[in-house]
């Protein structure tokens, strides 16, 4: 049907934490709980240089459930409440979880936890509710230095696509956010190469992260 | 990781427990131990239910277990298969010698005995194999909790042969108890060698910072693992894992297989008993504390 994910473009992604805060707001995550979180890797000393500032460089790195391709989380729970569902999405049926917690073992990124009130284990849903209705994802909306596109993988991570603000002054917001540019015509020109994901534990996480040549990806 | 005291326990009964159905089927095997099977048969199912009962209480919401639970995959569904197998195992062996006149058990029902306690201790470790937790993910989880069960298991049922006032030599199981417990260090020994090789396969970020936790130190996967040998988890490991868990069941194992009368196996058996669980408790406890996720930072 679809296979759905995010990709951050790195070299845009200014820390503003606007997709944490938004994904809260829209999806009712308690205080102290967080569905993606926006870390600052760095400063890392750049190779060859002096080790000392201004020798330095450092990237932003919104991290959330990766929707993985051979979801672990999946495979070891023991009611099927983690599930792929047909959009490629991983998700998580609450009325099925029995709080095993097994899942929360297994995801090498520590994405998911569980809910002490429900007593059950959430974590990023991709905006489920809104992406069934031809909506981005909330964090992809409101990203602040319009970093992240959304998009089906099985059309190509070029047409990934966010909102952006029309070129006519005065435009409003419910206008704008029904606009859509495309990753390969917004952003600056990137290479294959260029683009990268979490490290992999076999589970092959499905976001992507693009930062082109000159700084340094570390995993 | 936060100690998961209600899997540690299920673990640790899981291996008395399939440890004894082992030990007394080796010995059914030889056609000794009739006089005090049914006791270790018992003994092996008050462990199952601890080690049952542990582990439901580490579920949040354990009556939706009857809502789509069985997803072959999952390693809480195969461990209880696992479990149901050893039950049966048990059952089989209580009924089979029932029905004799003189308390013997068939062959088979003495290799069932052995086998099945040694897929459920399998199974149940390999359960822990995630490779996005690298201290977790090695065949050393799955041959220390092997090893641990064949000992604890053999020690309780000579305790409970020694209760029973057998004089008997039960060498065999003295050798298994004595081998085990040599196994146990070196299992030990080699595990911990990998815990220390597997520092490299962690991602490493560098500098990094989570602004919604400013208080939380960076995670060093070199200091956590190494946290173990030199650092606050040196004297769980050393005194309690490495001498008191490893070395002293082998010195009371050596005894013990010296040991002719039933007092003298009674005390040696305890006593390794009692510092092989103190050790297997540690271990456990210790591979929490250091089972980082490979993405190796705390998120919450």
């Amino acid at each position: 049907m679809a296979n759905y994910a995010i990709i951050t473009d790195l070299n845009r992604c200014t820390g503003c934490l606007a997709c944490t805060v938004a994904c809260k707001a829209i999806n009712g995550v308690d205080v102290g709980s967080f569905w993606i979180k926006t870390l600052r890797i760095g400063p890392n000393p750049i190779e060859g240089g002096s080790g000392q500032y201004p020798d330095v460089e450092m990237y932003f790195l919104p991290v959330q459930c990766q929707h993985c391709e051979h979801p672990e989380c999946v495979k070891v729970c023991p009611t099927e409440a983690s599930h792929i569902r047909e959009d490629g999405t991983i998700q998580i049926d609450k009325s099925k979880c029995i709080g095993c917690q097994f899942c929360v073992m297994a995801c090498p990124y520590g994405v998911r936890y569980l809910n002490p009130e429900e007593r059950v284990v959430e974590k990023c849903t991709l905006c489920e509710q809104r992406i069934s209705q031809g909506d981005l994802p909330q964090c992809v909306q409101q990203c602040g230095a319009r970093a992240r596109f959304f998009g089906d993988l099985d059309k190509g991570v070029d047409n990934f696509e966010a909102p952006a603000h029309p070129d006519d002054p005065g435009t409003q917001y419910d206008e704008m956010i029904k606009t859509r540019v495309k990753l390969k015509d917004y952003v600056e020109p990137y290479k294959p190469t260029d683009i990268h994901h979490l490290k992999n534990a076999g589970n092959d996480p499905k976001l992507m992260y693009l930062l082109r040549e000159g700084r340094k990806w570390r995993e | 990781m936060e100690l998961q005291w209600p899997l540690i326990l299920f673990t640790f009964f899981m291996c008395l427990s399939s440890g004894i159905l082992f030990a007394q089927s080796v010995l059914a095997l030889k056609g000794e131990g009739r006089a005090f099977q049914n006791t270790s048969l018992v003994a092996s199912f008050v462990a199952m239910v601890v080690g049952g009962i542990a582990v439901f209480l580490h579920l949040q919401h354990w009556e939706r277990i009857f809502n789509g639970f069985g997803h072959i995959t999952s390693g809480i569904t195969q461990e209880l298969i696992g479990v149901v197998l050893l039950f049966l195992a048990l059952l089989v062996f209580f009924l089979m010698a029932r029905r004799s006149e003189d308390g013997s058990v068939p062959a088979w029902v003495a290799w069932v005995g052995i086998i099945v306690p040694v897929i459920m201790v399998a199974v149940m470790g390999h359960s822990y194999l995630m490779e996005g937790r690298p201290s977790w993910n090695t065949p050393m989880l799955i041959v220390y909790y092997l090893i641990n069960a064949a000992l604890m298991g053999s020690l309780t049922v000579l305790i409970i042969a020694a209760a029973k006032k057998q004089d008997g030599d039960f060498e065999l199981l003295k050798k298994i108890v004595f081998i085990s417990a040599i196994l146990q260090l070196v299992a030990l020994a080699v595990y911990a060698m990998v815990l220390g090789a597997s520092v490299g396969t962690y991602a490493d970020h560098g500098t990094y910072f989570d602004p919604t936790l400013p208080d939380i130190p960076k995670v060093e996967p070199a200091a956590v693992i190494g946290s173990l040998f030199t650092g606050s988890c040196a004297l769980a490991f050393w005194g309690g894992a490495i001498v008191v868990g490893g070395i002293l069941p082998i010195c009371l194992s050596f005894l013990l297989n010296k040991a002719k009368d039933a007092g003298k196996t009674m005390t040696y058996a305890c006593a390794s008993l009692v510092c092989t669980a103190i050790g297997g408790l540690v271990w456990r406890g210790l591979l929490y504390v250091v089972a980082l996720t490979i993405f190796a930072i705390f998120l919450h």
